[in-house]
């Protein structure tokens, strides 16, 4: 470990919103949580369109999962700003890398 | 073909070849091969030749690149080819489970990828293997997940060969006795493959993803919305049909034919196949490869959110093979055997006009190809980062390396063909699940410890060890009807009844024994290695100036992979606010035995090491970003003047001067480049408010107090280059290098002739202060320049490390920066660059008559620049011609080191 180990410094956590954390990580669990409990969903009943409601409800968690991942990564980069001495980029900053 | 054939004849539909469909399929396959070849054009570095070039496309692939590549993993022959084929044949636990797996794969990379990234990212991993390394300083652990990487990596090559052949077996292709004409279409595409990604590297599957893509979609969405058309009863009718079969009983066995809908005991069969592979995915090479190519943090988890969409499409797909059972489709190969592999392309060739199933054919060998590019990429670098380099040529040169790299890509390639050619292709499947259930034993080792050191690595080497056992094991016992080992990937949970995923089982205990055993070792104390990251090392992102100087590391990640010194370098590696543009590589270090190399290799290679010496000269008030500054008022940071450029030669033979020298010059691509002038030059502009000096002025100009007393006495020798000697031997575009880019580093040094020649004479200096580098300093072209510069470490390293202003205590030292990476061109904003350059050309041009030696060359690019209203086009023009500038030297010997 170096000798700049020093929390909150440059090679220590960046300073961090916990709550945020927290809340981003139930995000995140929920999808997970929601298709491994495969018995909460593994029937026929309740057709859309013909599908039997076992398949169409796993096509929705794609849908939810991306939702609830994407609110997950705007809430962890409001909680953990770019650290001191970085010159890191805003949240937003980052559009310019998409070229 | 019409489905009437079909129906009538089902054997007739392979006598003979699909004209049409074969046409256009070899056009479609033309196309990306010339894409591929292409491909070297897309988002191209100053080096392709430069390893990093090559395997990670210079890590600069954006959230779209880094989406559709990561695409590229996800939808493998395996998901086209395997996963319908399973719902046709077996039902919804052993295929649908790939929506859920893909959907909760998100949020799972989410959590741990970033992680992964910042610190490779920091500290130039290109492998899991490499960060265990980092992480645990162990060569063994490194080794157990090299291994089983690359292992289980190769049977997934196979499987999108397979793939590539159902397509060709439906198109008619692979028909008759003869083994060549049989393989021959099969080997053509294999070399097509070989050759592009030979050539263009990780760029070729990154554009030719974005064709793929597009065909997929494209016949994907035609394929759902027309194909429940053709069917009675659409949708419902294609359930009911799959429900029926799946009720059925299968002779074979005497047991339904698979799951409508998974009954009771079949839901943690489900559960675990989808949470175990979507754990295993990304502990594939290939997949962080990918990743790792993303060219920030973000993209890593912007991306996690827009993926899914892949998911979707995959459980569409996954339908297909279902609309294929009311359709009738018989998938039956070449030979006359049924094949349950070949439903998806027969199911295109009975339902679409020739031409679309030419098209879907094509998007299924190109959908095959390209993971099979990204995966042979990966496991070549596996392989010869962690095996090769590691374990059998420790001094490899880069030049080696990178070939060896395209080698290996080649050899596993060929090793996957052959897997196709001489096994069943039922063993390739099999063989896949089972790289499956080993891959995801090296979670933990990766995982984990991207989190916590709590877990010992002699602990997490043995719960691998006994997980991929365990998991062999497993899958060897299952047998299914059509043979009698590795016939399944689920196994009954020992201990709970329930059928579950074998990997899961084995990842289980696998983690029971890494607890166990890491408590009984943290018990007793046992060494567990040393850690070369720290925690901010986890959170780094592009842009972070410790990431930016860590960046020598990137390029010479082989070295971080093979020696201790590194990090020690990146720790001592901070001077805040001198890389503004995110660019300037400049990694300032400490002590010169730390550049030399403590750690493991006594001897060790720092070929490409390029150390610039440099010299923290005066504290200046830090105006840097208003962001930083904010509420740190009075900040003072050290800024480093650049005194001096050393390039260390390969140190295990710098005995041999001559012929390291060679090589390295062949090899070693230093970059002494706009980087390192940008990087300096950016500090005057920041600096504006007290200043506005171009950047000529600027060594000087930091010689003078600002706002602090220098820490040395002001213009301390500066020393350059010895150009033009040094240069020559490279090539030319080297020499413009040296003169224009590194000028702005020698600064004053260059303002005229006279303090030139002193700093050639405090070069030669140099060699007092740095024992040993006389000794091995090469002649004439190698020339080195060996500046002395001191400084007061103590000092420096308290200023940096705090930002405060306290006057620093006295102490001398060395600085060193590595460079290696420094000139990545396009990492710049190609018009700040200008406008930067531009501003030092014009302030040099101000300057009286008599400037040095640089002159020449700077004013041929103030004219460029200047005079052509276009400059960024022709900056990027020379910088094009400027990429290959190779300048090498290198600096002392091994025993100077110690």
């Amino acid at each position: 470990m170096s000798e700049f180990d020093r929390s909150g410094g440059p090679d220590g956590a960046p300073p961090t919103n916990n709550s945020l954390l927290v809340v981003a990580g139930i995000l995140l669990a929920i999808p997970v949580v929601a298709l491994l409990w495969v018995s909460s969903y593994a029937r026929e009943t309740l057709r859309l369109w013909g599908f039997p409601f076992f398949f169409w409800y796993q096509f929705l968690w794609v849908f939810i999962c991306a939702g609830l991942t994407y609110a997950a990564h705007r809430l962890v980069l409001v909680a953990r700003k770019p650290g001191a001495g970085t010159t890191g980029h805003e949240a937003g900053g980052d559009k310019e890398r998409d070229r | 073909m019409t489905p009437v054939t079909l129906v009538v004849a089902p054997l007739a539909a392979h006598e003979g070849i699909n004209g049409v469909a074969l046409a256009v399929l070899i056009l479609l396959f033309a196309v990306v091969t010339v894409l591929g070849f292409m491909a070297t054009r897309f988002k191209k570095g100053d080096n392709l030749e430069s390893l990093d070039e090559w395997r990670l496309g210079g890590r600069k692939f954006g959230t779209w690149v880094t989406w559709f590549l990561l695409g590229g993993d996800l939808y493998t022959a395996y998901t086209f080819i395997a996963v319908p084929a399973a719902m046709f044949a077996a039902g919804s636990v052993a295929g649908f489970f790939a929506v859920p797996y893909t959907i909760i794969l998100y949020p799972i990379i989410f959590i741990f990828m970033a992680r992964l990234w910042s610190v490779s990212h920091r500290h130039g991993y290109v492998t899991t293997a490499d960060f265990v390394r980092g992480r645990y300083d162990s060569r063994v652990l490194s080794l157990a997940v090299a291994v089983t990487g690359f292992v289980a990596t190769m049977p997934y090559i196979a499987l999108q060969l397979v793939g590539i052949q159902a397509v060709l077996d439906v198109a008619g292709l692979g028909g008759g006795d003869n083994w060549l004409a049989k393989d021959a279409p099969l080997l053509i595409a294999f070399v097509l493959l070989a050759a592009y990604t030979y050539t263009s590297g990780l760029r070729a599957p990154a554009v030719i993803a974005f064709v793929k893509d597009g065909l997929i979609y494209l016949v994907i969405i035609v394929a759902v919305l027309y194909l429940p058309s053709t069917i009675d009863g659409g949708w419902e009718g294609i359930f009911g049909a799959a429900k029926e079969k799946m009720a059925a009983t299968n002779e074979a066995t005497g047991k339904p034919n698979g799951a409508f809908i998974p009954g009771d005991g079949q839901m943690w069969a489900y559960a675990t196949l989808a949470l175990g592979s979507a754990m295993a995915l990304f502990m594939y090479p290939h997949s962080v490869t990918t990743t790792l190519s993303s060219e920030s943090r973000v993209t890593i988890r912007r991306n996690a959110a827009i993926l899914p969409a892949y998911s979707f499409v995959l459980g569409l797909l996954a339908l297909l093979g279902w609309v294929a059972i009311a359709a009738g489709t018989e998938p039956i190969g070449v030979d006359g055997k049924p094949n349950p592999q070949l439903v998806i392309p027969q199911l295109f060739e009975d339902s679409f006009s020739s031409w679309f199933a030419g098209v879907a054919f094509a998007a299924v060998a190109i959908g095959a190809l390209v993971p099979a590019a990204i995966m042979s990429i990966a496991a070549a670098n596996t392989f010869t980062r962690n095996i090769y380099k590691e374990w059998i040529n420790p001094h490899a040169t880069r030049a080696q390396e990178a070939k060896i790299s395209k080698v290996a890509s080649l050899v596993v390639k060929a090793f996957a063909l052959l897997f196709v050619l001489t096994l069943d292709k039922q063993n390739a499947i099999d063989f896949q699940l089972l790289g499956g259930i080993w891959i995801l034993q090296t979670f933990p080792v990766i995982v984990f410890s991207l989190y916590t050191r709590w877990f010992h690595k002699w602990a997490l080497l043995a719960g691998w060890a006994l997980g991929m056992v365990y998991g062999t094991y497993a899958a060897y016992q299952v047998a299914s009807p059509t043979s009698k080992h590795f016939g399944g990937s689920l196994e009954e949970i020992p201990g709970f009844g329930e059928m579950g995923y074998i990997a899961m089982t084995a990842f289980a205990l696998n983690l029971v024994i890494a607890v166990v055993v890491s408590f009984a070792l943290n018990a007793a104390k046992v060494p567990n290695g040393a850690d070369e990251t720290t925690v901010g090392d986890y959170f780094a992102d592009a842009g972070d100036p410790r990431v930016e100087k860590n960046r020598p590391a990137v390029e010479g990640g082989e070295r971080s992979a093979q020696r201790g010194h590194d990090h020690r370098v990146g720790a001592l590696l901070q001077v805040p606010g001198t890389t503004p543009l995110g660019a300037a590589d400049l990694a300032v270090g400490g002590q010169e035995e730390i550049l030399a190399g403590q750690g493991h290799l006594a001897g060790a290679q720092a070929d490409h090491v390029l150390a610039l010496l440099v010299l923290p000269v005066a504290q200046v008030p830090h105006v840097g970003e208003a962001r930083q500054r904010t509420g740190r008022e009075g900040h003072h940071h050290v800024e480093p003047a650049v005194l001096g450029i050393r390039i260390r030669g390969e140190l295990g033979a710098a005995s041999d001067a001559g012929s390291v020298a060679y090589r390295n010059h062949q090899d070693v691509l230093v970059h002494v480049g706009d980087d390192l002038a940008v990087g300096l030059d950016e500090q005057p502009h920041e600096r504006g408010s007290y200043g506005g000096h171009g950047g000529a002025d600027r060594v000087a100009e930091d010689a003078e107090p600002i706002g602090a007393q220098p820490v040395l006495p002001p213009l301390t020798p500066a020393a350059c280059l010895r150009t033009r000697a040094g240069v020559h031997a490279v090539d030319h575009h080297a020499t413009e290098l040296v003169e224009d880019e590194v000028h702005p580093a020698g600064g004053a040094a260059q303002q005229d002739r006279g303090r030139r020649r002193r700093i050639e004479r405090d070069a030669e200096r140099a060699g007092e202060v740095v024992t040993g580098a006389e000794r091995d300093q090469a002649e004439g072209p190698l020339g080195e320049l060996v500046p002395p510069v001191q400084c007061r470490h103590d000092g420096v390293q308290a200023a940096v490390a705090t930002g405060d202003h306290d006057r620093p205590a006295p102490g001398t030292v060395q600085y060193a920066v590595e460079l290696t990476r420094v000139a990545r061109r396009s990492d710049l904003d190609v018009r700040l660059v200008a406008e930067h350059r531009q501003r030092r050309l014009q302030s040099s041009a101000g300057r009286p008559a008599g400037v040095g030696v640089g002159d020449e060359q700077e004013g041929i690019h103030a004219a460029t620049l200047e005079g052509d209203p276009s400059k960024s086009a022709s900056l990027r023009w020379r910088r094009r011609a400027c990429a290959r500038r190779r300048t090498l030297r290198w600096g002392r010997g091994p025993t100077a080191a110690n």
